[in-house]
C-alpha cells in the first residue's frame, strides 16, 4: 500500500472542501448572473413570474433604452474614465507627499501635521460650506475638477500609508541612502517608492473605488447634461423614471413609451459595473506581489 | 518603466488641465446694451426641476432676443434632473446662490423655506408689476401662495382639482358588457358588483390591486398632503374644521368595506406589504382597476402609459384644495438682484402666449410646427420620443395658453380651466397650517399611523375584534393628538375670521 505523505489530502475531503469552495464561488456568482439574466427579461414576465435565472422570453428592450443615448453614455464614461485615472494617481502623488514627511522623525513639524490632517477626520465644514466654497469661491461648477478635487487627499489613507512606512520601512535604509548621496526626491522615487507598493496597491484601488462610485459630485457641480459621470447619468435615469411612474402629469411628457424598470434597473447595475471588474484582477497582482515579499522579509 | 511611467503621468496630468480649461464656463460678459434710457440689461436667472434639454441655451438665446424691448432680460433658464433637484434646491437656498425666478411646492420645501425667509414678499409689488397675474380670472389661487399676509409664491395655473376613484380596464367592462356612467359619482358599494364579476369569471385577474397606502387615503377627499397625516379638513363638505381623520364616519364606513372586500378576495393578498405601483399591474393585465385620479386628463395619460383602453369610476366630486394649488409655483428668491423684472417675467409667463410655448415645446420650425392655430406637431427631423426641446406642461405660468402637442385632445385648454372652475372648492382654501409649534405632536403621530395604518386601512384584520382599532385611537390621543386638533383649529379660526 502506498504510504500516504503528510501533505497529501484525502479524497473525502478534497470533496468536502471542493465543495464549501463551490457553493461559496455560486454564491457570489449567482446573483451576479440573475442580474443578467433578469436585464434581458421582458418586463411583463417579470410582473407575471417573478425573477427567474433563464428568462422564459428574452427582451433587449432594456438595454436599447439605455442605448438610445449611446453617445451621452460613451461620453460619460470616458469623463469616468478620466476622472478615476487621473483622480487616483493624483490622489497617490498627494498622499504619498503628505504621509512620507509624517513618517520622516526628523521633519520638524511632524506632530502639528499629523494633528493638522487628523483633525478634519473629526471635524468638516458640512454640505452647504462646501459647496459655497465649491460653487463661489473656487468657481468650479460645470469644471472637471470639481469631480477630483474632493477626494485627493483623504486622512485616513495618509495614516494607513505612513503607519505602513513606520512599520516596514526602517530609518536605517533612509539613512544609508543618504550615505549614498541620494537627495530627497531620489529617496522619495527610489527606494521608499518600490517598497511600498502594495499599499500604494491598496490605497490606489480604494480611490479607484471612490472615484468610480461617485454621483455625488456630478450633482452638486455639474449641470450640463453631457458632461456628468457615467454612476450619476445612471442614478439619474432611474430616478427620472421613478418620478414619471410616480407622477402622471410627467408621464403624459414621456407619450406612450413603455419604460421597462424592473429590467433597466439591472441593466444599468451590468452596464456600470464594467471598469471595476477589470480593475480587480489589475490590482490583485500587485497584492498578491505585495504580500508575498512582504511575508519573506518578515 | 519608468520612463513609460512618468510619461504617462505627464499625459494625464496634461489631459485633466486641457480638460478643465476646456469645461470652464465661459464668462458671459457682455457689454450690457444701454437702450436709451429704457429699462437697463439684467441677467435673469430661472431654475426648475426638470431634465435638461439639449436646446436650452438657443432656447435661452431666443427668448431673451424675443423680450429685448419690453423687459430687455439676458434671460438663463436652467433645469435641474429630477434625481438631483431636492439635494441642489436646498443648496441653492442655503449658500444663497443668486437666482431671481425659482420653482417651488410643498414638496420641495415651499413652507419650510418661506419661513426661513428664503423668498420675498411680492404682495405689494404684484399690482405694479404684475398686473396680469394680480387681474387673471384665477387670480383667488393666489391665497394658496400666501402665508399670513405675505405673497411668497404665484401658483402656475395647471390641473389644480381633483377627483379620485378607480380606474379600470375597459376591455373588461365590455367583455361583461358591465355598465359604466362616466359622469356619475360611485360609492365604494356601487362599485363591488364589479369587482364580484371579475373576481368570479377571471380567475387569474385580481380584481383591485393596491397599496395600503392608497387605497383609503386616495379613495377620500381629504384635503391633505401626505399619506399618513392623522387630521384634515373634508375639502367636500361645508364646514372648515380639523377631524381626526381615522375616528370620521366616512373613514370608519370605508374601513369596514376594505375588511369586506379582503376577506371576500377583491383586493390583492399582499396589500399590507406590496411596493409594487399598481399602474405596473394594470399594465400587465394582471388586474381589473386600481385607485387613482380619474380626471379624464389624468385617465388620458394612464391610458398611454398602459397602452389600454381605461374607464375611471370618480369617488368623488371634483374638489380643490390648498396643497393642490401649490402643486407648482414660482417664488423670487431674496438673492434676486432684479425682483422687479423677475416679477415682470413671471407676469409675461402668465399672460404671453408666445413666451408660455417657447419654455415649453421651444422654437417654432425648429422643435414644432403648427398644425392649427392651437395645435402643433414634432418638426420634420426632430423624433418625438428623443425631442431636443421639450418641458413640461404645468410648470410654466398659465397652461391654458399652451398650444396641444401631436395627437393630445385639442379641447384640453379649455376643459382645463372648465374643470378647475367647476371644482368644489374646499371651505378652507388658501389656509396654509403653520406646524412650527407642533413638530414634536406631528412626529410622534406619523410614528403611530406609520405602525397601524397599514394593517387598518388595508383590512387584513379583523381591527374591532383584535381591539387594534381601540389600541391605535388611544396611542393617537396619547400622542397628543388633541393638542394638535386643538392648535390647527385655533389657527384656521383666527384665518376664517380675517377673510
Amino acid at each position: 500500500m502506498k504510504k500516504r505523505s503528510l501533505t497529501e489530502i484525502t479524497i473525502p475531503s478534497k470533496i468536502l472542501i471542493n465543495l464549501i469552495f463551490i457553493i461559496v464561488s455560486l454564491i457570489c456568482i449567482v446573483p451576479f448572473i440573475l442580474v443578467i439574466s433578469v436585464s434581458i427579461t421582458d418586463e411583463s414576465i417579470i410582473m407575471r413570474e417573478g425573477y427567474r435565472l433563464i428568462p422564459s422570453v428574452v427582451n433587449l428592450s432594456a438595454y436599447e433604452y439605455l442605448f438610445t443615448d449611446i453617445n451621452q453614455i460613451v461620453r460619460s464614461y470616458m469623463i469616468s474614465i478620466i476622472v478615476t485615472a487621473s483622480g487616483t494617481l493624483l490622489s497617490l502623488i498627494l498622499t504619498a507627499m503628505y504621509a512620507y514627511p509624517l513618517y520622516r522623525k526628523d521633519f520638524p513639524f511632524r506632530k502639528f501635521f499629523a494633528f493638522f490632517i487628523f483633525f478634519t477626520m473629526l471635524f468638516n465644514g458640512g454640505l452647504v460650506p462646501f459647496y459655497i466654497m465649491y460653487t463661489q469661491v473656487l468657481n468650479l461648477r460645470n469644471n472637471l475638477f470639481a469631480l477630483i478635487m474632493p477626494f485627493l487627499l483623504n486622512p485616513f489613507f495618509v495614516i494607513i500609508m505612513r503607519t505602513y512606512f513606520t512599520q516596514n520601512i526602517p530609518d536605517s535604509v533612509i539613512e544609508s541612502a543618504i550615505l549614498d548621496g541620494a537627495g530627497e526626491l531620489r529617496i522619495l522615487t527610489k527606494i521608499i517608492l518600490p517598497l511600498a507598493m502594495p499599499v500604494f496597491a491598496t490605497i490606489g484601488l480604494f480611490v479607484t473605488i471612490i472615484y468610480w462610485n461617485d454621483w455625488f459630485m456630478s450633482l452638486l457641480f455639474i449641470s450640463k447634461n453631457e458632461n456628468i459621470s457615467i454612476q450619476y447619468y445612471m442614478y439619474k435615469t432611474m430616478l427620472n423614471i421613478q418620478f414619471m411612474l410616480n407622477n402622471p402629469q410627467a408621464a403624459a411628457m414621456a407619450g406612450s413609451i413603455k419604460i421597462p424598470s424592473e429590467t433597466i434597473r439591472m441593466a444599468m447595475a451590468v452596464v456600470g459595473i464594467g471598469p471595476i471588474v477589470i480593475a480587480y484582477p489589475f490590482f490583485q497582482r500587485y497584492f498578491v506581489k505585495g504580500l508575498t515579499v512582504g511575508a519573506i522579509k518578515g | 518603466m519608468n520612463k513609460k511611467m512618468r510619461f504617462t503621468l505627464t499625459m494625464l496630468i496634461g489631459t485633466v488641465l486641457v480638460l478643465s480649461l476646456t469645461m470652464c464656463k465661459k464668462s458671459d460678459a457682455q457689454a450690457a446694451a444701454e437702450n436709451d434710457g429704457a429699462l437697463k440689461q439684467v441677467n435673469l436667472k430661472m431654475i426648475a426641476p426638470g431634465t435638461p434639454q439639449v436646446d436650452q441655451a438657443l432656447v435661452n438665446a431666443s427668448i431673451s432676443e424675443y423680450l429685448a424691448d419690453e423687459l430687455n432680460v439676458n434671460f438663463e433658464f436652467e433645469q435641474i434632473d429630477w434625481a438631483g433637484w431636492q439635494d441642489r434646491n436646498n443648496l441653492i437656498i442655503a449658500s444663497g446662490e443668486e437666482v431671481d425666478v425659482l420653482f417651488t411646492a410643498p414638496w420641495s420645501g415651499y413652507e419650510t423655506n418661506a419661513a426661513k425667509g428664503a423668498f420675498l414678499d411680492v404682495a405689494e409689488m404684484l399690482p405694479e408689476y404684475a398686473p396680469g397675474i394680480a387681474n387673471s380670472n384665477y387670480n383667488w389661487t393666489l391665497v394658496a401662495g400666501k402665508v399670513g399676509d405675505k405673497l411668497y409664491g404665484i401658483p402656475t395655473y395647471q390641473m389644480m382639482a381633483q377627483q379620485r376613484g378607480f380606474l379600470v380596464n375597459k376591455a373588461l367592462l365590455d367583455k361583461y358588457d358591465m355598465e359604466f356612467d362616466e359622469s356619475k359619482v360611485y360609492s365604494p358599494e356601487d362599485f363591488e358588483p364589479y369587482l364580484k364579476v371579475i373576481k368570479e369569471n377571471e380567475p387569474n385577474i385580481i380584481p383591485l390591486y393596491t397599496l395600503h397606502s392608497k387605497l383609503l387615503s386616495f379613495t377620500d377627499p381629504w384635503e391633505r398632503q401626505g399619506p399618513l397625516e392623522v387630521t384634515s379638513i373634508d375639502a367636500t363638505g361645508d364646514e372648515a374644521v380639523y377631524q381626526n381623520i381615522y375616528k370620521s364616519d366616512m373613514y370608519i364606513k370605508n374601513m369596514k368595506i376594505a375588511r369586506d372586500w379582503f376577506e371576500k378576495g377583491y383586493v390583492n393578498a399582499d396589500i399590507a406589504t406590496t411596493r409594487e405601483d399598481p399602474i405596473n399591474m394594470l399594465a400587465a393585465g394582471n388586474c381589473f382597476a386600481i385607485v387613482f385620479q380619474t380626471n379624464p386628463p389624468a385617465r388620458a395619460s394612464q391610458e398611454k402609459m398602459c397602452g389600454k383602453e381605461l374607464a375611471g369610476f370618480h369617488l368623488m366630486p371634483a374638489f380643490m384644495a390648498t396643497s393642490l394649488i401649490q402643486g407648482a409655483m414660482f417664488s423670487i428668491p431674496r438673492t434676486s438682484k432684479n425682483p422687479e423684472r423677475a416679477l415682470m417675467f413671471l407676469d409675461k409667463m402668465h399672460t404671453d402666449k408666445k413666451l408660455v410655448n417657447m419654455l415649453v415645446y421651444g422654437l417654432e420650425d425648429r422643435h414644432f410646427v403648427k398644425v392649427s392655430d392651437n395645435a402643433i406637431k414634432a418638426a420634420p427631423g426632430i423624433d418625438p420620443d428623443k425631442p431636443s426641446y421639450y418641458n413640461l406642461q404645468w410648470m410654466f405660468g398659465n397652461q391654458a395658453l399652451l398650444y396641444t402637442y401631436g395627437d393630445e385632445d385639442p379641447e384640453a385648454p379649455s376643459l382645463l380651466d372648465k374643470f378647475n372652475q367647476d371644482a368644489i372648492k374646499s371651505p378652507a382654501l388658501g389656509f396654509t397650517y403653520d406646524s412650527s409649534a407642533m413638530r414634536n405632536e406631528i412626529a410622534a403621530l406619523s410614528n403611530v399611523a406609520a405602525e397601524f395604518d397599514p394593517v387598518i386601512s388595508a383590512g387584513v384584520v379583523d381591527v374591532y375584534k383584535e381591539g387594534t382599532y381601540d389600541t391605535f385611537l388611544a396611542k393617537l390621543e396619547a400622542a397628543g393628538i388633541d393638542r394638535l386638533l386643538e392648535d390647527q383649529n385655533k389657527q384656521l379660526n383666527e384665518w376664517l375670521s380675517q377673510q
